[in-house]
């Protein structure tokens, strides 16, 4: 006892100098008054909290797919097809919200409640499904990916692998909201559209008759081949994916009842605000490329849809569009692949994690890998049409996605899961209304190829 | 093996071989160790009873289950609040495996009879299980007889799990999470943060406020604050005042002010006042990190008295392992360790016994500097001092290691 004391007293500085040394490490960082007050967020800033999910989701369906079919309705079509944005945006927002309200209120990802309320053979048959969508989207991106770096002058072979590598190696190793946000700056790019729009000589009179007048006309343009262009352009606007991923943040930020507000204003002016540069993108291209040629065509090559951006900046067009084309591309890829696994993991209760090893989480990272390989294999393939890939995956969505939109519609009508938030009739009405369209347009499809 | 998969859908017939309609659900009440089978649902015509007594039933095989009554006998079974349906209430939801530590979803569940009575025994967690929900069992005992692989049952025992259900159904199942209380409350922080927003709140109130205190402090932030904006004030209240005075202060400080002083104006005054002296430091000092559960002495005890002071003070203190002596202003005089106090003679005065060299930190010390610190004196706690080397509160190892330590480092923990 007294021995360690007197180790104690020997091997240790005078005190008060080891005190002072001790102290003196705070000093660095004065501070004029110890007692500071704590920050408090206002309520604006728990608005912005909650905000987010809708506006990043919304920006992030102007992907690659996006981009192309939007770019492919004006160039083909002109001004004539742009009223079916009014019908789409009020479409979306009520399946979104819809979404929403599940994830507020039950605090559960959609494929859960799917597991839970349907069972386990509903939930297979639902995870094929958003699966082929997810893989479908995946390839879009891909495509895009291979597109821009193509107008950059890189071979399709080298963009792809790397492309690949990167999404993969974001995913398990990277800092993703970094790289996410990197992503989505690029993304912006695409707003060149908002003032290209009104540098070319845009007829916002026929603009405005067309958002007034719905017309149905498609000078030169098959009767199928019409149907597939507007399946696309809806898959591509409320994508399958989009909805699984919203409901799956909504319920990671852990937004609750109180916060349903919050939510359905996200929701609305995400949807408002990504459909007016969808609309812009129409715009811009009905004036530019529509009226040159492509007319009943559409876009048939990355640099074709690139065009539409010369007026705004000139030969610099390609590498403008290229940018925003890879930040949308990637984004979304980066996202893709891990929620498509996480969510189809969690319904089957597998472990799920990008922390695990291979072999403690097999299913999921054969899911995750698998989509990437499947997909930028697809990819790889001689002689396939980036705008061709981009835009048949959309249709495909389309055709997709009234499976997963009944089974949103049953649950947001489900007493027990939502009590009194449950569906009005008024919100019933308008997604009865979308479902039904969109089967009606699948059928007619159908027949019409047969 | 019975399975609840081989009961739901099968036929029911009554003692003339009537076909009466199919299984819709068991019904069991629930009951430690394991829930027993009480009656059934039934699907079929809307002249018959809902839900049935299992004392009507004589035998169920072969997708058979045979009634013991004519069907003109069968009596609605009174329902009951505490009542559980298998495939309603448990069948693909997430339970909780408490020897596992981990949220898995229940694929089937095992049945056994046991004195004459059927009961739930386990919950089948496995591939077989899904692929018998699926009708093709049998064709992956093939496929694994192929490949001359075994194709094993993945079944955890129902004494083992802890349902997890909030309240949002008509028939409420109060769930003491008994099995899960029993886990290390990092445990359960782990399994917190697998679980949707509900099914948090859920099991966070199903525990005792010290158990749910601990678990919160082992969860992010966030989630944290997820949680307690769920629960009702006084609750919120409670498990405050358990959690450690720094913890229930970050917590509180990053809320709206007036909502701060509400939930303070609601916890005992004693936790109140350390509460609130702490949220005048900023969150990344040294300050900001203490708690104010330390033991301290004045300097005219001896060391029997010494223990005989911590024996009293020491169930709300943090850390006992150190003892600080103060002078009646509170400066900081010297320390001793707990092992110096129980080795030295009784009536020894504590002023022989301490070391006067206290290696201490000011307030608004840096966190990483404080893990300095304490890395190079080997520290398990270290004081926290004001300009006038007035003892303010003391950092914790633990406390001090989370701050350096990098967030995937902590989540990998989990594996070791």
């Amino acid at each position: 006892m007294t021995e360690k004391r007197k180790t104690d007293s020997t091997s240790r500085r005078p005190a008060s100098s080891l005190r002072q040394k001790v102290v003196s490490l705070g000093e660095r960082t004065p501070s004029p008054a110890a007692v500071r007050k704590r920050f408090s967020p206002a309520p604006v800033l728990r608005f912005l909290a909650i905000v987010g999910p809708g506006i990043i989701i919304a920006n992030a369906g102007n992907d690659a797919g996006g981009v192309f079919t939007y770019s492919n309705i004006g160039a083909k079509y002109g001004y004539s097809l742009l009223w079916t944005f009014i019908p789409i945006t009020i479409s979306l927002i009520v399946v979104q919200e819809m979404v929403g309200r599940l994830g507020c209120i039950t605090g559960k990802g959609l494929m859960d409640l799917i597991r839970e309320r349907f069972g386990v053979r509903w939930t297979l048959f639902v995870s094929v499904v958003v699966i082929i969508a997810n893989g479908g989207t995946l390839l879009a991106e891909f495509a895009g990916v291979a597109g821009a770096l193509g107008l950059l002058g890189i071979p399709k072979t080298l963009a792809i692998l790397s492309a690949a590598l990167l999404v993969a190696i974001i995913v398990m190793r990277g800092n993703r909201q970094l790289v996410e946000r990197v992503f989505l700056a690029l993304g912006l790019a695409f707003f060149s559209y908002f003032v290209t729009a009104f540098l070319v000589p845009t007829q916002w009179k026929a603009v405005g008759h067309s958002f007034l007048v719905p017309s149905l006309s498609h000078p030169g343009v098959a009767g199928s081949a019409f149907l597939i262009d507007v399946i696309a352009l809806i898959g591509t606007t409320i994508t399958p994916y989009m909805q699984l991923y919203l409901q799956s943040s909504i319920v990671d930020k852990g937004s609750s009842r109180g916060d349903l507000p919050y939510v359905r204003a996200d929701i609305i002016s995400g949807a408002a605000f990504s459909n007016i540069v969808s609309v812009f993108i129409v715009i811009t291209t009905a004036a530019t490329l529509f009226p040159h040629g492509l007319a009943g065509i559409g876009i048939t090559s990355t640099s074709a849809a690139a065009r539409a951006l010369t007026p705004l900046v000139g030969i610099h067009a390609q590498q403008l569009f290229a940018v925003g084309l890879l930040g949308a591309s990637l984004l979304a890829a980066a996202v893709l692949p891990l929620s498509t696994a996480f969510v189809v993991c969690e319904a089957f209760g597998a472990e799920r994690s990008v922390q695990r090893k291979f072999s403690e989480a097999p299913l999921f990272f054969m899911l995750f890998l698998g989509l990437i390989i499947i997909t930028a294999g697809v990819m790889l393939l001689p002689h396939i049409s980036i705008t061709g890939v981009a835009i048949g995956t959309q249709t495909l969505d389309g055709i997709l996605l009234p499976v997963l939109l009944i089974f949103i519609f049953i649950l947001a009508n489900d007493m027990s899961l939502l009590g009194r938030h449950r569906n009005s009739l008024f919100l019933n009405i308008i997604s009865f209304i979308t479902i039904a369209a969109l089967i009606a347009l699948d059928i007619v499809l159908l027949m019409n190829s047969l | 093996m019975i399975f609840l998969t081989d009961f739901l859908r099968a036929d029911i017939v009554d003692i003339n071989q009537q076909r009466v309609g199919t299984v819709k659900d068991l019904i069991v009440r629930m009951r430690e160790p394991y829930p027993i089978v009480t009656a059934f649902a039934i699907r079929g015509g809307s002249h018959l009873p809902r839900t049935i007594d299992w004392g009507a039933v004589r035998a169920g095989e072969n997708n058979e289950l045979s009634l013991n009554v004519p069907t003109k006998a069968l009596r609605e079974y009174p329902r009951a609040d505490s009542e559980t349906w298998l495939s309603r209430d448990i069948l693909d939801r997430q339970i909780v495996d408490t020897d596992g530590r981990r949220v898995v979803r229940v694929n089937d569940l095992q049945l056994q009879v046991v004195n004459g009575s059927l009961v739930l025994i386990g919950v089948d967690i496995g591939t077989r299980g899904l692929l018998r929900r699926l009708g093709l069992e049998s064709t992956g005992r093939r496929m694994t007889r192929v490949f001359h692989r075994n194709f094993p049952h993945k079944i955890i025992s129902w004494d083992v799990v802890d349902p997890v259900r909030s309240d949002q159904t008509s028939v409420k199942l109060r769930i003491s999470h008994r099995k899960l209380g029993k886990m290390h409350p990092a445990d359960i922080a782990e399994i917190v943060s697998q679980l949707g927003s509900t099914d948090r709140a859920a099991i966070i109130q199903g525990l005792d406020a010290e158990t749910a205190a601990e678990t919160l402090e082992e969860t992010s932030d966030e989630i944290q604050a997820q949680i307690l904006a769920t629960l009702d004030d006084e609750q919120t209240a409670d498990i405050l005042e358990a959690m450690s005075p720094d913890e229930a202060a970050d917590f509180l400080g990053d809320l709206p002010e007036d909502r701060r002083e509400e939930l303070i104006a609601k916890m005992e005054q004693e936790e109140a006042e350390d509460v609130t002296e702490l949220l005048t430091y900023e969150d990344n000092t040294a300050g900001g990190l203490m708690t104010t559960e330390y033991v301290s002495i004045p300097s005219t005890l001896t060391a029997e008295e010494t223990i005989a002071e911590i024996r009293l003070r020491a169930p709300s203190a943090e850390s006992i392992y150190y003892v600080y002596v103060i002078d009646e202003l509170e400066h900081l005089l010297g320390v001793l360790s707990l092992r110096d106090l129980i080795v030295a003679a009784p009536e020894t005065p504590i002023t022989s016994l301490m070391i006067e060299r206290v290696v201490a930190v000011p307030t608004d010390a840096e966190p990483e500097d404080v893990a300095a610190v304490i890395a190079k004196y080997n520290l398990l706690a270290i004081p926290v001092v004001d300009d006038e080397d007035r003892i303010q509160g003391i950092v914790t190892i633990d406390d001090a290691m989370d701050t350096v330590m990098p967030q995937g480092m902590r989540r990998r923990a989990r594996l070791l």
